[in-house]
Protein backbone atom coordinates (compact mmCIF):
# COMPACT_ATOMS: atom_id res chain seq x y z
CA UNK A 1 0.00 0.00 0.00
CA UNK A 2 1.99 3.61 -1.58
CA UNK A 3 1.15 6.32 1.05
CA UNK A 4 1.45 9.42 -1.42
CA UNK A 5 0.05 11.28 1.44
CA UNK A 6 4.11 12.03 3.12
CA UNK A 7 5.72 14.38 0.36
CA UNK A 8 9.51 15.41 1.03
CA UNK A 9 11.03 18.73 1.21
CA UNK A 10 13.44 19.72 -1.35
CA UNK A 11 16.86 18.70 -0.47
CA UNK A 12 19.40 21.96 -0.65
CA UNK A 13 22.04 21.37 -3.22
CA UNK A 14 25.00 21.75 -1.16
CA UNK A 15 23.94 19.87 1.46
CA UNK A 16 22.70 16.99 -1.12
CA UNK A 17 25.60 17.19 -2.06
CA UNK A 18 27.26 16.55 1.41
CA UNK A 19 24.94 14.16 2.24
CA UNK A 20 25.63 11.86 -0.76
CA UNK A 21 29.36 12.44 -0.31
CA UNK A 22 29.32 11.14 3.45
CA UNK A 23 26.57 8.38 2.59
CA UNK A 24 29.45 7.17 0.22
CA UNK A 25 32.17 7.42 2.24
CA UNK A 26 30.59 5.31 4.52
CA UNK A 27 30.38 2.68 1.78
CA UNK A 28 33.54 1.70 2.00
CA UNK A 29 35.47 0.11 4.59
CA UNK A 30 36.59 2.92 7.77
CA UNK A 31 38.18 2.26 10.86
CA UNK A 32 35.73 2.89 14.00
CA UNK A 33 35.97 6.59 14.93
CA UNK A 34 35.56 7.79 11.07
CA UNK A 35 32.63 5.41 10.49
CA UNK A 36 31.42 7.16 14.27
CA UNK A 37 31.90 10.62 12.89
CA UNK A 38 30.58 10.69 9.65
CA UNK A 39 27.36 8.66 10.89
CA UNK A 40 26.59 10.80 13.48
CA UNK A 41 27.23 13.93 11.12
CA UNK A 42 25.14 12.48 8.25
CA UNK A 43 22.28 11.83 10.75
CA UNK A 44 22.48 15.15 11.97
CA UNK A 45 22.26 17.04 8.52
CA UNK A 46 19.37 15.31 7.28
CA UNK A 47 17.52 15.37 10.63
CA UNK A 48 14.17 17.46 9.27
CA UNK A 49 10.82 17.14 9.11
CA UNK A 50 9.41 16.44 6.34
CA UNK A 51 12.42 14.28 5.42
CA UNK A 52 14.65 14.87 2.76
CA UNK A 53 14.48 12.95 -0.40
CA UNK A 54 15.63 9.07 0.58
CA UNK A 55 19.53 7.99 -0.51
CA UNK A 56 19.52 5.67 -3.45
CA UNK A 57 19.73 1.69 -1.86
CA UNK A 58 23.23 1.51 -3.52
CA UNK A 59 26.06 4.81 -3.54
CA UNK A 60 29.72 4.16 -4.55
CA UNK A 61 32.30 3.82 -2.40
CA UNK A 62 34.28 7.39 -1.73
CA UNK A 63 37.92 7.44 -0.25
CA UNK A 64 37.17 8.53 3.64
CA UNK A 65 40.03 11.68 3.60
CA UNK A 66 39.30 12.75 0.29
CA UNK A 67 34.89 12.35 1.34
CA UNK A 68 34.94 13.93 4.35
CA UNK A 69 37.27 17.11 3.01
CA UNK A 70 34.58 17.33 0.32
CA UNK A 71 31.68 17.27 2.68
CA UNK A 72 33.06 20.13 4.41
CA UNK A 73 33.56 21.76 1.65
CA UNK A 74 29.73 21.49 0.84
CA UNK A 75 28.62 22.23 4.23
CA UNK A 76 30.86 25.73 3.74
CA UNK A 77 28.72 26.39 0.66
CA UNK A 78 25.39 25.10 2.56
CA UNK A 79 25.93 27.35 5.14
CA UNK A 80 26.41 30.09 2.18
CA UNK A 81 23.33 29.70 0.77
CA UNK A 82 21.29 28.45 3.78
CA UNK A 83 17.92 29.92 4.07
CA UNK A 84 17.13 29.43 8.36
CA UNK A 85 19.43 30.40 11.61
CA UNK A 86 18.03 26.53 12.27
CA UNK A 87 19.52 24.96 9.01
CA UNK A 88 23.19 26.87 9.59
CA UNK A 89 22.77 25.40 13.30
CA UNK A 90 22.29 22.16 11.99
CA UNK A 91 25.11 22.42 9.07
CA UNK A 92 27.12 23.45 11.84
CA UNK A 93 26.91 20.79 14.24
CA UNK A 94 27.22 18.37 11.31
CA UNK A 95 30.38 19.68 10.50
CA UNK A 96 31.47 19.53 13.89
CA UNK A 97 31.04 15.67 14.12
CA UNK A 98 33.21 15.59 11.08
CA UNK A 99 36.02 17.89 12.41
CA UNK A 100 36.42 15.76 15.66
CA UNK A 101 38.35 12.74 13.72
CA UNK A 102 39.53 14.88 11.26
CA UNK A 103 43.32 14.95 10.40
CA UNK A 104 44.63 18.49 10.56
CA UNK A 105 44.81 19.16 6.53
CA UNK A 106 41.66 18.64 6.30
CA UNK A 107 39.69 20.60 9.18
CA UNK A 108 41.96 23.50 8.13
CA UNK A 109 40.23 23.09 4.75
CA UNK A 110 43.70 22.75 3.24
CA UNK A 111 42.96 19.55 1.49
CA UNK A 112 39.42 20.68 0.48
CA UNK A 113 38.21 20.24 -3.02
CA UNK A 114 37.05 23.72 -4.21
CA UNK B 1 25.56 1.58 43.83
CA UNK B 2 22.57 -0.90 43.90
CA UNK B 3 19.98 -1.10 47.57
CA UNK B 4 21.85 -4.26 48.72
CA UNK B 5 24.89 -2.78 48.58
CA UNK B 6 24.65 0.31 50.49
CA UNK B 7 22.91 -1.98 53.01
CA UNK B 8 25.96 -3.57 53.27
CA UNK B 9 27.91 -0.72 53.69
CA UNK B 10 25.67 0.46 56.57
CA UNK B 11 25.77 -2.89 58.36
CA UNK B 12 29.81 -2.66 57.71
CA UNK B 13 29.79 1.50 58.90
CA UNK B 14 27.11 -0.11 62.30
CA UNK B 15 29.97 -2.99 62.77
CA UNK B 16 32.27 -0.73 63.32
CA UNK B 17 31.05 1.25 65.68
CA UNK B 18 29.92 -1.37 67.52
CA UNK B 19 33.63 -2.64 67.70
CA UNK B 20 34.65 0.37 68.85
CA UNK B 21 32.67 1.34 71.54
CA UNK B 22 30.42 3.88 69.55
CA UNK B 23 32.31 6.54 71.52
CA UNK B 24 32.01 9.80 69.20
CA UNK B 25 33.51 12.85 69.98
CA UNK B 26 31.23 15.06 72.05
CA UNK B 27 31.05 17.55 69.55
CA UNK B 28 30.14 15.05 66.41
CA UNK B 29 27.27 14.33 68.73
CA UNK B 30 24.93 15.79 66.70
CA UNK B 31 25.90 14.50 63.70
CA UNK B 32 25.96 10.94 65.44
CA UNK B 33 22.14 11.42 66.39
CA UNK B 34 21.35 12.80 63.21
CA UNK B 35 22.86 9.22 61.74
CA UNK B 36 20.66 7.50 64.33
CA UNK B 37 17.57 9.14 62.96
CA UNK B 38 18.05 8.10 59.68
CA UNK B 39 18.75 4.56 60.39
CA UNK B 40 15.44 4.53 62.53
CA UNK B 41 13.57 5.99 60.25
CA UNK B 42 15.28 3.17 57.42
CA UNK B 43 14.64 0.27 59.43
CA UNK B 44 10.43 1.78 60.53
CA UNK B 45 9.97 2.08 56.98
CA UNK B 46 10.87 -1.50 56.16
CA UNK B 47 9.04 -2.80 58.94
CA UNK B 48 6.28 -1.21 57.36
CA UNK B 49 6.60 -2.20 53.53
CA UNK B 50 7.98 -5.49 54.55
CA UNK B 51 5.38 -6.68 57.17
CA UNK B 52 2.31 -4.18 56.25
CA UNK B 53 2.06 -3.27 59.95
CA UNK B 54 1.26 -0.32 59.73
CA UNK B 55 -0.44 0.23 63.58
CA UNK B 56 0.65 -2.27 65.79
CA UNK B 57 -2.26 -4.23 67.99
CA UNK B 58 0.03 -5.27 70.13
CA UNK B 59 1.01 -3.40 73.15
CA UNK B 60 5.16 -3.41 73.82
CA UNK B 61 5.35 -5.53 76.92
CA UNK B 62 5.89 -9.29 77.59
CA UNK B 63 2.53 -10.51 76.24
CA UNK B 64 2.58 -8.73 72.93
CA UNK B 65 6.28 -10.23 72.78
CA UNK B 66 5.10 -13.34 73.06
CA UNK B 67 2.09 -13.29 70.53
CA UNK B 68 3.59 -10.79 67.71
CA UNK B 69 7.11 -10.00 68.05
CA UNK B 70 6.97 -8.79 64.48
CA UNK B 71 4.49 -6.18 65.10
CA UNK B 72 6.32 -5.96 68.77
CA UNK B 73 9.25 -4.77 66.61
CA UNK B 74 7.46 -1.94 64.89
CA UNK B 75 5.72 -0.67 67.61
CA UNK B 76 9.05 -0.05 69.54
CA UNK B 77 10.84 1.60 66.34
CA UNK B 78 8.00 3.81 65.80
CA UNK B 79 8.34 4.79 69.46
CA UNK B 80 12.10 6.01 69.10
CA UNK B 81 13.35 9.40 69.65
CA UNK B 82 14.14 11.36 66.40
CA UNK B 83 16.88 13.57 67.26
CA UNK B 84 18.04 14.61 64.30
CA UNK B 85 19.36 18.34 64.08
CA UNK B 86 22.03 18.47 61.47
CA UNK B 87 21.67 18.93 57.87
CA UNK B 88 21.53 15.42 56.43
CA UNK B 89 23.61 17.00 53.64
CA UNK B 90 25.81 18.17 56.31
CA UNK B 91 26.34 14.82 57.91
CA UNK B 92 27.20 13.05 54.47
CA UNK B 93 29.81 15.95 54.09
CA UNK B 94 31.40 15.71 57.45
CA UNK B 95 34.77 14.38 57.89
CA UNK B 96 36.18 13.89 61.52
CA UNK B 97 37.59 10.78 63.62
CA UNK B 98 37.26 7.04 62.63
CA UNK B 99 33.93 7.77 64.60
CA UNK B 100 32.40 10.15 63.21
CA UNK B 101 33.25 9.03 59.74
CA UNK B 102 31.26 5.83 60.78
CA UNK B 103 28.41 7.65 61.82
CA UNK B 104 28.70 9.61 58.35
CA UNK B 105 28.09 6.22 56.69
CA UNK B 106 25.64 5.03 58.35
CA UNK B 107 23.56 8.03 57.34
CA UNK B 108 24.70 8.18 53.59
CA UNK B 109 23.72 4.34 53.40
CA UNK B 110 20.55 4.14 55.39
CA UNK B 111 19.41 7.63 53.85
CA UNK B 112 20.04 6.08 50.09
CA UNK B 113 19.05 2.63 50.93
CA UNK B 114 15.94 4.26 51.93
CA UNK B 115 15.05 6.03 48.56
CA UNK B 116 16.35 3.12 47.03
CA UNK B 117 13.80 0.67 48.76
CA UNK B 118 11.68 3.58 48.68
CA UNK B 119 11.25 4.45 44.83
CA UNK B 120 11.21 0.93 43.69
CA UNK B 121 8.71 -0.94 42.49
CA UNK B 122 6.44 -3.09 44.92
CA UNK B 123 6.60 -5.82 42.77
CA UNK B 124 10.55 -5.42 42.90
CA UNK B 125 10.04 -5.90 47.35
CA UNK B 126 11.28 -9.10 48.56
CA UNK B 127 7.69 -11.29 49.28
CA UNK B 128 7.09 -14.93 50.68
CA UNK B 129 10.28 -16.46 52.32
CA UNK B 130 12.81 -13.64 51.36
CA UNK B 131 10.74 -11.40 53.44
CA UNK B 132 11.67 -13.08 56.54
CA UNK B 133 14.94 -12.43 55.25
CA UNK B 134 14.50 -9.07 55.01
CA UNK B 135 12.43 -8.93 58.76
CA UNK B 136 15.66 -10.38 59.72
CA UNK B 137 18.20 -8.04 58.60
CA UNK B 138 15.99 -5.13 59.88
CA UNK B 139 16.03 -6.99 63.79
CA UNK B 140 19.53 -7.36 63.50
CA UNK B 141 19.89 -3.49 62.58
CA UNK B 142 17.30 -2.54 65.34
CA UNK B 143 19.16 -4.39 68.04
CA UNK B 144 22.81 -2.61 66.86
CA UNK B 145 20.37 0.70 67.09
CA UNK B 146 19.74 -0.44 70.39
CA UNK B 147 23.42 -0.68 71.59
CA UNK B 148 24.55 2.54 70.07
CA UNK B 149 21.88 4.34 71.75
CA UNK B 150 23.15 3.44 75.01
CA UNK B 151 26.71 4.32 73.80
CA UNK B 152 24.99 7.80 72.68
CA UNK B 153 23.51 8.22 76.19
CA UNK B 154 26.56 7.73 77.70
CA UNK B 155 28.60 10.45 75.76
CA UNK B 156 25.67 12.89 76.10
CA UNK B 157 25.87 11.90 79.70
CA UNK B 158 29.42 13.13 79.77
CA UNK B 159 29.15 16.23 78.19
CA UNK B 160 25.85 17.25 80.49
CA UNK B 161 23.52 16.82 78.40
CA UNK B 162 21.27 15.27 81.32
CA UNK B 163 17.93 15.39 79.39
CA UNK B 164 18.92 13.96 76.18
CA UNK B 165 20.74 10.87 77.75
CA UNK B 166 17.60 10.61 79.76
CA UNK B 167 15.99 9.99 76.34
CA UNK B 168 18.54 8.28 74.96
CA UNK B 169 19.32 5.84 78.16
CA UNK B 170 15.17 5.52 78.01
CA UNK B 171 14.52 4.90 74.21
CA UNK B 172 17.87 2.25 74.68
CA UNK B 173 16.03 0.29 77.32
CA UNK B 174 12.73 0.53 75.50
CA UNK B 175 12.73 -3.14 74.20
CA UNK B 176 14.02 -2.49 71.21
CA UNK B 177 17.13 -5.12 71.73
CA UNK B 178 14.48 -7.83 73.33
CA UNK B 179 12.16 -7.20 70.64
CA UNK B 180 14.77 -7.57 68.14
CA UNK B 181 16.04 -11.02 69.40
CA UNK B 182 12.76 -12.38 69.65
CA UNK B 183 12.43 -11.36 65.41
CA UNK B 184 15.27 -12.57 64.31
CA UNK B 185 15.13 -15.93 66.37
CA UNK B 186 11.45 -16.53 64.69
CA UNK B 187 12.91 -15.54 61.17
CA UNK B 188 15.97 -17.57 61.13
CA UNK B 189 13.94 -20.63 62.61
CA UNK B 190 12.79 -21.48 58.47
CA UNK B 191 14.47 -20.49 55.58
CA UNK B 192 15.57 -17.32 54.65
CA UNK B 193 16.01 -16.99 51.45
CA UNK B 194 18.03 -13.31 49.98
CA UNK B 195 15.37 -11.27 48.04
CA UNK B 196 17.03 -9.71 44.73
CA UNK B 197 17.97 -6.53 43.99
CA UNK B 198 14.95 -3.60 44.24
CA UNK B 199 13.78 -2.41 41.03
CA UNK B 200 13.74 1.41 41.03
CA UNK B 201 9.88 2.81 39.75
CA UNK B 202 11.10 3.73 36.13
CA UNK B 203 10.86 7.95 35.06
CA UNK B 204 11.07 9.72 31.75
CA UNK B 205 13.27 12.17 33.50
CA UNK B 206 16.59 12.51 31.44
CA UNK B 207 19.33 11.26 33.60
CA UNK B 208 22.39 13.66 34.44
CA UNK B 209 25.51 11.53 33.75
CA UNK B 210 28.47 13.40 35.68
CA UNK B 211 31.02 10.97 35.93
CA UNK B 212 31.49 8.07 34.24
CA UNK B 213 30.31 6.18 37.06
CA UNK B 214 26.78 7.26 35.77
CA UNK B 215 27.32 5.85 32.43
CA UNK B 216 25.35 2.48 33.13
CA UNK B 217 22.69 4.10 35.11
CA UNK B 218 22.37 6.69 32.34
CA UNK B 219 21.99 3.55 29.64
CA UNK B 220 19.39 1.61 31.85
CA UNK B 221 17.46 5.02 31.51
CA UNK B 222 18.13 5.65 27.76
CA UNK B 223 16.79 1.82 27.34
CA UNK B 224 13.89 2.50 29.73
CA UNK B 225 13.44 5.71 27.12
CA UNK B 226 13.48 3.76 24.35
CA UNK B 227 10.74 1.43 25.61
CA UNK B 228 8.18 3.77 26.10
CA UNK B 229 9.00 5.74 23.16
CA UNK B 230 5.69 5.42 20.93
CA UNK B 231 7.40 7.10 17.72
CA UNK B 232 11.05 6.98 17.33
CA UNK B 233 12.38 8.53 14.06
CA UNK B 234 14.98 6.25 12.03
CA UNK B 235 17.41 9.25 12.42
CA UNK B 236 17.04 9.19 15.66
CA UNK B 237 17.28 5.61 15.83
CA UNK B 238 20.84 5.73 14.40
CA UNK B 239 21.91 8.82 16.23
CA UNK B 240 21.23 6.58 19.07
CA UNK B 241 22.96 3.18 17.66
CA UNK B 242 26.10 5.45 17.45
CA UNK B 243 26.09 6.43 20.91
CA UNK B 244 25.17 2.64 22.16
CA UNK B 245 28.74 1.81 20.06
CA UNK B 246 30.58 4.44 21.47
CA UNK B 247 29.46 2.44 24.83
CA UNK B 248 29.85 -1.11 23.62
CA UNK B 249 33.49 0.08 21.85
CA UNK B 250 34.54 1.86 25.24
CA UNK B 251 33.59 -1.09 27.85
CA UNK B 252 35.11 -3.81 24.96
CA UNK B 253 38.47 -1.82 25.28
CA UNK B 254 38.04 -1.70 28.88
CA UNK B 255 37.85 -5.32 29.30
CA UNK B 256 40.22 -5.90 26.48
CA UNK B 257 43.23 -4.52 28.91
CA UNK B 258 41.45 -5.65 32.20
CA UNK B 259 43.67 -9.25 31.67
CA UNK B 260 42.42 -12.70 29.85
CA UNK B 261 39.89 -13.54 31.96
CA UNK B 262 37.93 -11.05 30.04
CA UNK B 263 38.61 -11.74 26.56
CA UNK B 264 35.95 -12.73 25.09
CA UNK B 265 33.66 -10.39 26.49
CA UNK B 266 35.53 -7.39 25.03
CA UNK B 267 35.43 -9.30 21.60
CA UNK B 268 31.88 -9.74 22.13
CA UNK B 269 31.39 -6.13 22.75
CA UNK B 270 33.84 -4.61 20.20
CA UNK B 271 31.67 -6.98 17.34
CA UNK B 272 28.53 -5.47 18.92
CA UNK B 273 30.02 -2.02 18.76
CA UNK B 274 30.80 -2.61 15.20
CA UNK B 275 27.14 -4.04 14.74
CA UNK B 276 25.79 -0.78 16.16
CA UNK B 277 27.52 1.38 14.04
CA UNK B 278 26.11 -0.45 10.85
CA UNK B 279 22.84 0.46 12.18
CA UNK B 280 24.04 4.01 12.27
CA UNK B 281 25.81 4.35 9.10
CA UNK B 282 22.31 2.17 7.40
CA UNK B 283 21.24 4.20 3.72
CA UNK B 284 18.76 6.62 4.53
CA UNK B 285 15.64 5.06 2.77
CA UNK B 286 13.42 5.51 6.13
CA UNK B 287 11.41 8.17 6.95
CA UNK B 288 8.21 8.57 9.33
CA UNK B 289 5.28 10.57 9.96
CA UNK B 290 5.25 11.37 13.25
CA UNK B 291 7.65 13.53 15.26
CA UNK B 292 9.55 11.36 17.20
CA UNK B 293 10.10 11.05 20.96
CA UNK B 294 13.16 12.91 21.44
CA UNK B 295 13.98 11.91 24.91
CA UNK B 296 16.28 8.98 24.10
CA UNK B 297 17.83 11.46 21.67
CA UNK B 298 18.60 13.62 24.92
CA UNK B 299 19.47 10.74 26.96
CA UNK B 300 21.67 9.37 24.28
CA UNK B 301 23.94 13.47 24.39
CA UNK B 302 24.27 13.01 28.05
CA UNK B 303 25.70 9.68 27.71
CA UNK B 304 27.81 10.72 24.24
CA UNK B 305 29.21 14.13 26.16
CA UNK B 306 30.60 12.00 29.24
CA UNK B 307 31.98 8.98 27.36
CA UNK B 308 34.07 11.37 24.81
CA UNK B 309 34.75 13.61 28.28
CA UNK B 310 36.25 9.68 29.58
CA UNK B 311 38.35 8.90 26.65
CA UNK B 312 39.67 12.53 26.49
CA UNK B 313 41.20 12.26 30.26
CA UNK B 314 42.75 8.83 28.90
CA UNK B 315 42.35 7.42 32.57
CA UNK B 316 41.01 3.29 31.85
CA UNK B 317 37.91 2.84 32.53
CA UNK B 318 37.53 0.15 35.86
CA UNK B 319 36.97 -3.66 34.63
CA UNK B 320 33.64 -3.64 36.89
CA UNK B 321 32.63 -0.49 35.81
CA UNK B 322 33.46 -1.76 32.06
CA UNK B 323 31.10 -4.89 32.42
CA UNK B 324 28.14 -2.78 33.91
CA UNK B 325 28.46 -0.09 31.06
CA UNK B 326 28.76 -3.05 28.21
CA UNK B 327 25.74 -4.96 30.04
CA UNK B 328 23.51 -1.63 30.01
CA UNK B 329 24.55 -0.87 26.57
CA UNK B 330 23.54 -4.31 25.14
CA UNK B 331 20.05 -4.39 26.80
CA UNK B 332 19.85 -0.93 25.48
CA UNK B 333 20.54 -2.13 22.23
CA UNK B 334 17.70 -4.73 22.68
CA UNK B 335 15.05 -2.18 23.25
CA UNK B 336 16.37 -0.29 20.18
CA UNK B 337 15.69 -3.72 18.11
CA UNK B 338 12.22 -4.33 19.77
CA UNK B 339 11.02 -0.46 19.25
CA UNK B 340 11.91 -1.15 15.56
CA UNK B 341 9.52 -4.30 15.88
CA UNK B 342 7.41 -2.18 17.37
CA UNK B 343 7.65 0.87 14.35
CA UNK B 344 7.26 -1.92 11.56
CA UNK B 345 4.32 -3.32 13.13
CA UNK B 346 2.58 -0.20 13.73
CA UNK B 347 3.29 0.53 10.11
CA UNK B 348 4.80 4.11 11.22
CA UNK B 349 8.07 3.60 9.14
CA UNK B 350 7.82 3.98 5.11
CA UNK B 351 10.01 3.54 2.62
CA UNK B 352 10.10 4.61 -0.98
CA UNK B 353 8.45 2.17 -3.21
CA UNK B 354 10.08 0.55 -5.66
CA UNK B 355 6.74 0.27 -7.56
CA UNK B 356 6.54 3.76 -8.55
CA UNK B 357 7.44 5.48 -11.38
CA UNK B 358 11.19 6.29 -11.34
CA UNK B 359 10.36 10.11 -11.31
CA UNK B 360 7.75 10.18 -9.04
CA UNK B 361 8.71 9.68 -5.33
CA UNK B 362 5.94 6.79 -3.44
CA UNK B 363 6.29 5.80 0.43
CA UNK B 364 5.23 2.43 1.50
CA UNK B 365 5.26 1.03 5.02
CA UNK B 366 8.02 -1.31 6.07
CA UNK B 367 6.73 -4.44 6.41
CA UNK B 368 8.56 -7.56 8.54
CA UNK B 369 9.59 -10.06 5.87
CA UNK B 370 12.47 -9.61 2.82
CA UNK B 371 13.28 -7.36 1.95
CA UNK B 372 13.93 -5.31 4.52
CA UNK B 373 15.29 -2.28 4.50
CA UNK B 374 19.13 -2.26 5.55
CA UNK B 375 18.44 -0.14 8.72
CA UNK B 376 16.03 -2.88 10.29
CA UNK B 377 18.57 -5.45 9.25
CA UNK B 378 21.34 -4.23 10.77
CA UNK B 379 19.50 -3.24 13.90
CA UNK B 380 18.78 -6.94 14.01
CA UNK B 381 21.40 -8.26 13.70
CA UNK B 382 22.89 -5.87 16.36
CA UNK B 383 20.36 -7.35 18.69
CA UNK B 384 22.10 -10.64 18.07
CA UNK B 385 25.42 -9.40 18.74
CA UNK B 386 23.87 -7.98 21.95
CA UNK B 387 22.37 -11.02 23.13
CA UNK B 388 25.81 -12.53 22.35
CA UNK B 389 27.62 -10.18 24.80
CA UNK B 390 25.23 -10.44 27.21
CA UNK B 391 26.00 -14.17 27.47
CA UNK B 392 29.42 -13.46 27.71
CA UNK B 393 29.13 -10.76 30.21
CA UNK B 394 27.11 -13.29 32.41
CA UNK B 395 29.61 -16.18 32.28
CA UNK B 396 32.95 -14.14 32.85
CA UNK B 397 32.13 -13.18 36.29
CA UNK B 398 29.47 -14.25 38.68
CA UNK B 399 27.40 -11.29 40.40
CA UNK B 400 28.98 -10.19 43.57
CA UNK B 401 27.02 -11.80 46.49
CA UNK B 402 27.10 -8.88 49.60
CA UNK B 403 26.47 -10.34 52.85
CA UNK B 404 23.64 -9.11 54.55
CA UNK B 405 23.64 -6.65 57.39
CA UNK B 406 22.35 -9.62 59.82
CA UNK B 407 25.47 -11.33 58.52
CA UNK B 408 27.99 -8.80 59.05
CA UNK B 409 27.09 -7.58 62.40
CA UNK B 410 26.54 -11.06 63.81
CA UNK B 411 29.87 -11.08 65.21
CA UNK B 412 29.92 -7.36 66.34
CA UNK B 413 26.86 -8.18 68.42
CA UNK B 414 28.14 -11.15 69.70
CA UNK B 415 30.79 -9.20 70.89
CA UNK B 416 29.03 -6.31 72.25
CA UNK B 417 26.43 -8.52 73.66
CA UNK B 418 29.06 -10.39 76.12
CA UNK B 419 30.85 -7.57 76.66
CA UNK B 420 27.72 -5.31 78.03
CA UNK B 421 25.81 -8.32 79.87
CA UNK B 422 23.61 -7.05 82.68
CA UNK B 423 25.77 -8.15 85.40
CA UNK B 424 24.21 -9.56 88.78
CA UNK B 425 23.33 -7.27 91.51
CA UNK B 426 24.17 -8.26 94.64
CA UNK B 427 20.44 -8.72 95.54
CA UNK B 428 17.58 -9.38 93.20
CA UNK B 429 15.80 -6.85 94.73
CA UNK B 430 18.18 -4.88 92.73
CA UNK B 431 17.95 -3.67 89.14
CA UNK B 432 20.71 -4.80 86.93
CA UNK B 433 23.10 -1.88 85.72
CA UNK B 434 23.63 -1.72 82.15
CA UNK B 435 26.47 -0.49 79.97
Amino acid sequence: VTQPILYSQPEPEHIARAGLTMAGVLAGELDFETRFAVAGALAILRDVHPPYPPHPAEVDAVPAEAGVAGALASLARAVEHSGSIREVLRIGHAARELHLVTPPAIASGQAAPR
Amino acid sequence: MTYREHMHALAVAMSDLLRDGGQVAPADLDLALTAHATVVQLLQTMHRDVTGIAHSPEPANLGGLERHPVAVLGRVLRNQPQLASVALSDVAAAVGDPAANAWRDVARHAAVAAHDWQTATPGSRPRGEAAWSEIADVAALSESVAVLTQDLAAVAARTDRRGLADRLSDAATSGLAPAAVAVRTLAESGPTPRGGETVPTPTRLILRVRVPEHLPAGLDRLAHLIRTSSAISPIHLQLVARVLGAAARASGDALADAGHAFDTAARSLREHAGALLAVASAPHRVVILEPSDPGALAQAQQLLDKLRDAARSGQPLPAALARDIGRAASEATAALATAVDDQVRTRRWLTPSEAAEPHELAWTPVVAGPPEPELVRATWNARATATAALAELRTDGQPTRWASPREVLAKALASRTAATATTRPLHPRTAPRRG
